[in-house]
């Protein structure tokens, strides 16, 4: 006889006891509790029953510490029925409270203690990271490095820094220890970098925890605006082996670079790789021969690799810093000046040279992409679903393409006759995209990496939605650019505490556009509405703008599932809110999203970003 | 931006010649790929002289995001698209109405509009670079050695 048995027993008793007495008194019992402890913002069911209440009355919903302990959705309920109790947005004790409407004195308590979603406690280990973006003379910069954080305090480091303005190269500059990492409730903070090189200037960062392995990125001060990741250093001394993805971006010089490449462990012994050099792509030269790819055995997680860029048209090899984060994954940045290209590069498993166009890469897949393009402002964003029948074309799918051109693309059909792809069995692959539905996404590189790793959180194996996928790049005369593929899973929820990031540029009314980036959490309610806090770095118009609120709504496409409308507002700057963005959800862990604000609705936005689930 | 990697030596080039078909194998070989005509053909560069009519700063619909001078021509007046880096960063220019100036780029039509995607500003002050010669703008700060050896690229 469990608990709440024994006590709709004993109120029996006790009601026929008091039978002769006026009646039995009203009690009641929280029969679904909440549990012990809770995360900030999430939300579960809860009930109570009433007895010996003869008005049927219901039951009143409290709790304490008042206006800080979270809410009831609907604070009244029948005897019996539930309620939904949200936690609030700050750890804490909370005491929820069921009472009689008919006499609030009958009324029982449960106690509920409110974890963070993170704590800068748990942040313990050396960290990966690599960020791109802008600085404040509105020059390409790059940076990737390691951190060493021992709850959070950082006690050292090193990083590469590229900045296309002057240009500036530094390499292994060691982070000097001392700054500390914040991090609140909602995952949301600070982490702040103090390079030992004069010519870094010192980089604030503001993060947002997804998980104590993971973490999304941006410089948030007035030196510059990017995004990026931060993720767990697990191998330092990893090196590719077996099949190998990558992709690079060089904005500066409007080159994109990528491509899959086998390594014995010591040197890379075959590859195939594509390019696109302002305009003029090549594909499907070779990675080895006549000039060789190579690299070296990491010190502290560091090492160079050196690709070469067969195209022959191009005839180069480039070298790179890479920064381990584990035997799978490596954030690359080049540091030769030839080109400024960074990215990262991912180990292929036990799938290396048994790709092909059916297994992994048949299903459906979501897609997010970010470049430039030579008939616009310069910048293009776009994101979409896809189905491939598992051997040659594609089955259906849509996009939401910004090209700044005046009129964004949305839900655009990508089943044209003659749409179709190809993976080879080292996993270099190609889509073509047939019709003119897609202003000038035409042809793109797939390179498909190990179907068990997670490209966005390498360091999660616990959740096996979100792996597999490839690498693409855009492969156009007209427009370039890089990206990822990720296989979308089956009923995905939209639910929870979410890690958000977005990353772009828009049109002012003075001095033409600003570039920016936002990060921060919201809370998902599942149905219609998101809620949350951001840093926004607004750079070029009105600066930094730290914990403002973001709102939004959103609305399912029913005819395509997995894909979503959404108005978004920030409670600060000038970028143009509500800001129209579509979402694509690959799990229930990972959206991306693309904002499709054009010059036809008054204002121009080309940004793309994710929305992550906090875990 | 023009010099040739060092490494990149005649013996180098010939022994790529060789090898130039590209190395693939399964659907690379037969996949075939849509070659887009450029919407900024350089082939089709003309020259425009005029004076600067307005400066356009305000997203207007239909119209390609960014800035554009509106130029009084002795063919009347033309929108000129001058990207986005022009007016703002540490060498901002700024326009003023009448002051005569050349642009080199191309016209095109985008959205049913004719529109000039501009190259290079000339004024009595020097000359501003605002796109390469593949039409893709170009960033603050400088670019990389790397050069095509040939304008045709690998693109089959």
């Amino acid at each position: 006889m469990n608990r709440h048995t024994l006590l709709a027993g004993l109120a029996l008793v006790i009601s026929m006891a008091f039978a002769g007495c006026g009646g039995p008194a009203i009690m009641i019992e929280i029969t679904t509790a909440p549990p012990a402890s809770m995360e900030v913002n999430q939300s579960v069911s809860i009930a109570a029953t009433v007895f010996h209440d003869g008005s049927s009355s219901g039951v009143d919903w409290s709790c304490t510490p008042v206006n800080t302990c979270g809410t009831f959705t609907p604070p009244h309920t029948a005897s019996g029925a539930t309620t939904v109790y949200q936690a609030p947005s700050a750890a804490g004790g909370v005491v929820i409270t069921a009472a009689s409407t008919k006499k609030p004195t009958a009324n029982q308590t449960a106690n509920v203690t409110i974890n963070p979603v993170a704590s800068a406690s748990n942040l313990n280990g050396t960290y990966t990271f690599f960020f791109t973006g802008f600085d404040k003379n509105e020059a390409p910069y790059s940076v990737a490095g390691s951190v060493v954080l021992s709850s959070g305090k950082v006690t050292g480091g090193e990083q590469d820094y590229v900045d296309t303005f002057s240009p500036t190269i530094i390499t292994a500059d060691p982070i000097k220890a001392g700054t500390t990492a914040t991090v609140g409730s909602d995952g949301r903070g600070t982490l702040p970098l103090t390079p030992t090189s004069a010519s870094i200037p010192p980089e604030s960062l503001g993060i947002t925890v997804v998980n104590n392995n993971h973490v999304l990125i941006t410089e948030f001060d007035t030196n510059a605006t990017s995004s990026g990741s931060l993720d767990l250093q697990t191998a330092p001394t990893s090196v590719p082996t077996a099949g190998n993805a990558f992709a690079l971006f060089d904005s500066a010089d409007a080159f994109v670079f990528g491509g899959v490449l086998t390594s014995s462990g010591a040197a890379f012994t075959a590859g195939t790789g594509d390019d696109d050099l302002a305009g003029v792509p090549a594909y499907g030269f070779s990675l080895v021969l006549p000039l060789a790819s190579s690299f070296t055995a990491p010190v502290a997680g560091r090492g160079t690799i050196t690709l070469a860029d067969n195209d022959p048209s191009v005839a180069a090899t480039l070298e790179f810093a890479y920064y381990v984060v584990g035997p799978e994954t490596f954030r690359l940045i080049e540091i030769d000046g030839l080109a400024f290209a960074a990215g990262s590069m991912y180990g292929q498993g036990s799938t290396s040279g048994a790709f092909g166009p059916g297994g992994p890469m048949q299903g459906n897949f979501a897609f997010g992409q970010f470049g430039e393009n030579d008939e616009t402002f310069g910048w293009y964003a776009a994101g979409g679903q896809f189905t491939t029948d598992g051997k040659s074309l594609l089955t259906g799918g849509v996009a939401d393409i910004n090209e700044g051109d005046g009129h964004a693309l949305k839900a655009t059909g990508l089943k044209g006759t003659g749409s179709d792809y190809f993976v080879d069995a080292n996993g270099y692959g190609g889509i073509k995209l047939v019709g003119t539905t897609t202003d000038t996404l035409v042809n793109f590189g797939v390179y498909a990496v190990d179907p068990k790793l997670n490209v966005t959180d390498p360091n999660n194996t616990s959740d096996t939605s979100g792996e597999g996928g490839a690498l693409m790049l855009d492969l156009d005369a007209n427009s370039l650019g890089a990206g990822i593929m990720v296989p979308q899973s089956t009923g995905p929820t939209f639910s929870g505490n979410y890690a958000i990031n977005q990353h772009g540029l828009y049109q002012t009314n003075t001095n033409a556009f600003s570039e920016f980036d936002i990060i921060g959490q919201v809370l998902s309610n599942g149905v219609s509405t998101v809620t949350g806090l951001v840093d926004f770095n607004d750079m070029d118009n009105t600066g930094l703008n730290a914990n403002v609120t973001l709102t939004g709504t959103y609305a399912a496409d029913g005819a395509n599932p997995g894909r979503a409308t959404a108005q978004i507002s920030v409670n600060k700057g000038q970028v143009p809110t509500p800001e129209n963005i579509t979402t694509y959800q690959a799990s229930s862990a990972l959206l991306f999203h693309v904002d499709v604000d054009s010059s036809s609705d008054g204002v121009g936005t080309i940004a793309l970003g994710v929305l992550e689930k906090q875990q | 931006m023009m010099k040739m990697l060092a490494g990149a030596c005649l013996p180098t080039l010939l022994a790529m010649s060789l090898v130039a078909a590209p190395l693939h194998a399964d659907g690379a070989a037969t996949f075939k790929r849509t070659v887009s005509a450029p919407i900024y053909d350089s082939t089709k560069e003309i020259t425009l002289e005029g004076t600067v009519q307005s400066l356009a700063t305000t997203p207007t619909p239909g119209r390609l995001s960014g800035a554009h001078l509106m130029l009084s021509t002795s063919q009347g007046t033309v929108d000129a698209s001058i990207g986005i880096y022009v007016l703002s960063g540490p060498h901002a220019t700024s326009f003023a109405s009448g002051q005569s100036v050349k642009l080199v780029g191309v016209m095109t039509t985008i959205n049913d509009k004719s529109v000039f995607l501009t190259r290079q500003i000339q004024t009595e002050d020097g000359t501003i670079a605002v796109r390469t010669e593949h039409g893709f703008l170009i960033t603050p700060g400088v670019k990389g050695r790397l050069a095509r050896i040939s304008s045709t690229g690998g693109a089959r």
